[in-house]
């Protein structure tokens, strides 16, 4: 029996018998076999022609590390969309001559635009860590467009939804990224079948709200309506009929409840308040994060172009691609996206039932 | 340029400094042919990955969140690359020549003794041992390629050659017992 060979044995063996002269790399020759990558590192590595069409998840990655889009987006449109879906009345919601008149204020409106501030908050902290400008402009005839600003005014997200052409796009204009497409079919088909009545059902039925004030907002006594389980009606068993835990892995609202401000005489709405909670989540990094929003600033007098709710898309900009798993599911356009045309077309049918 | 750190360099390479990127290529070629190496037991093969893996750290710099530590990064690329070319290799020449036949014992030959017990490590292991004694590294130099402590290293490589005498023993190589 031979004795195991010693530490010092093994290392002199390994030392006599692996070694090699280090392998030498040659640049220019290696730029041959490689003449792609070669181009890119002389080009600083900016992504090749062939590579422009990259997946959704990567580029959503990117986003992340962006201070201030990570925390926009999907929930964007949310609040004061809100705004447009208090109903005229027709017995659920006890009759109520101030909503009926806000209602019917807004619609002969036919085009608005609001703007507001987003606050971001996470764990206890007092101040927000990100505080975000929104712009949402709403046209009956041509959809719905929702922007994001940092406080220095740079635009960060935008998302359009034209009606006439059914074409729902977001861009991220700081990593000039977009992301084009045409409704689902499943959604198109429910939002086509379902005329303002049936969508203020489904709204309405399954909670309570409750009439607030009057309080002085902007200097007017404005009465006011609260409601409090507005995650609960776009995702439970009667909302959407969405897949809730898609929606839930990019944005995961644990709660949201929303206050309208409205101005008795001109019976429109003069500010709108929202508070939520977010359950940790791809938008927001896995963290715990609170969200409050005041749209405080409300013009109905605006003339708005078409072009502004289907954009031109410019030349440099990457085009998004959808992974299966999203492609798979209309669910990721349900919150802020699906929801809005179904507001506006719901409103839209309405009028023209006129 | 030679002594500038990786991030520096890696900062330069993406504003479109080729020179610093050839010198990132140049400081890590060596490692990653020693590791490629202890993955696919092919000299030509290791060569290929570790070009292959400068190729992919290419199509992926921008994705590099942590600039210092491009060693252990370009590193985990070329032992993935490695892996993906040994399996390549190994399912098309078992379509050609059909199942390996284990080998027998190494008939007194030190080499083929010490190879047979150097690939019978796990894979950690013959990565840090080729590292070690493929180009004679410092451990600092391998410690900025697998991104571990110096002790952890040390500790490696000393189980590492625990397990080759052990199987060296049971192979017949060893001393005589008096």
């Amino acid at each position: 029996m031979k004795r195991k060979p010693s530490d010092n044995q093994v290392e002199e063996m390994l030392a006599r018998h692996l070694h090699r002269e280090p392998a030498q790399f040659d640049f220019e020759k290696w730029a041959q076999t490689f003449p792609e990558e070669a181009r890119q590192a002389k080009a600083g590595f900016a992504p090749a022609a062939s590579n422009r069409r990259i997946q959704l998840t990567e580029v959503w990655r990117r986003i992340m590390t962006s201070r201030y889009t990570r925390y926009t987006g999907i929930a964007a449109a949310l609040l004061v969309a809100f705004s447009f879906l208090f109903p005229s009345g027709n017995g659920i919601v006890p009759a109520s001559i101030a909503w009926a008149d806000v209602q019917k204020a807004i619609e002969e409106k036919q085009q608005a635009r609001v703007t507001g501030v987003r606050n971001c908050f996470f764990g206890d902290e007092e101040t927000p860590s990100h505080k975000l400008t929104v712009e949402k402009l709403f046209s009956l005839s041509y959809g719905y467009a929702d922007r994001t600003y940092t406080e220095d005014g740079t635009l960060i997200i935008q998302f359009t939804a034209h009606l006439p052409s059914g074409t729902l796009t977001v861009m991220f204009p700081t990593v000039k990224k977009y992301y084009r497409m045409k409704m689902p079919a499943q959604s198109l088909e429910r939002v086509q079948s379902m005329d303002r009545e049936d969508f203020f059902k489904w709204l309405w039925a399954s909670g309570d709200y409750r009439k607030i004030g009057p309080k002085k907002v902007q200097g007017i006594e404005a009465v006011g309506f609260e409601v409090d389980d507005l995650v609960d009606r776009f995702l439970g068993s009667d909302g959407l009929g969405v897949n809730s835990k898609i929606v839930n892995f990019f944005f995961s609202m644990r709660s949201m409840s929303v206050r309208m401000w409205v101005d008795p005489e001109r019976r429109l709405p003069i500010q709108v308040e929202g508070e939520g909670e977010v359950n940790p989540c791809l938008v927001t990094g896995y963290r715990k994060m609170k969200l409050t929003e005041i749209d405080d600033q409300w013009d109905f007098d605006v003339d708005l172009a078409e072009s502004l709710f289907d954009p031109e898309i410019p030349e440099d900009y990457e085009q998004l691609g959808v992974p299966g798993v999203v492609k798979a599911s209309a669910a990721l356009y349900s919150i802020g996206i699906a929801s809005i045309p179904i507001v506006l077309i719901g409103v839209r049918r309405s009028s023209r039932k006129r | 340029m030679t002594d500038l750190a990786d991030e520096i360099l890696v900062r330069r390479a993406l504003d479109g400094d080729t020179v610093s990127f050839a010198e990132l290529c140049k400081r890590y070629y060596p490692a990653l042919v020693a590791t490629a190496h202890a993955i696919a037991a092919d000299e030509h093969l290791a060569e290929d990955a570790a070009q292959e893996a400068i190729a992919e750290a290419c199509r992926r710099l921008r994705t590099l969140k942590k600039p210092h530590r491009f060693g252990s990064w370009l590193g985990a690329i070329c032992r993935n690359v490695a892996k993906d070319m040994l399996t390549t290799r190994t399912r098309s020449r078992r379509a050609v020549e059909g199942p390996a036949v284990p080998g027998g014992r190494d008939n007194g030959d030190e080499k083929a003794a010490l190879d047979r017990a150097v690939r019978a490590l796990p894979d950690p292991l013959r990565q840090i041992v080729y590292l070690r004694y493929y180009n004679a590294m410092t451990y600092e130099q391998m410690s900025s390629v697998l991104g571990l402590s110096r002790q952890a290293i040390n500790g490696r490589l000393r189980r590492a050659r625990g397990k080759i005498a052990g199987t060296m023993q049971a192979n017949g190589f060893g001393d005589n017992d008096r």
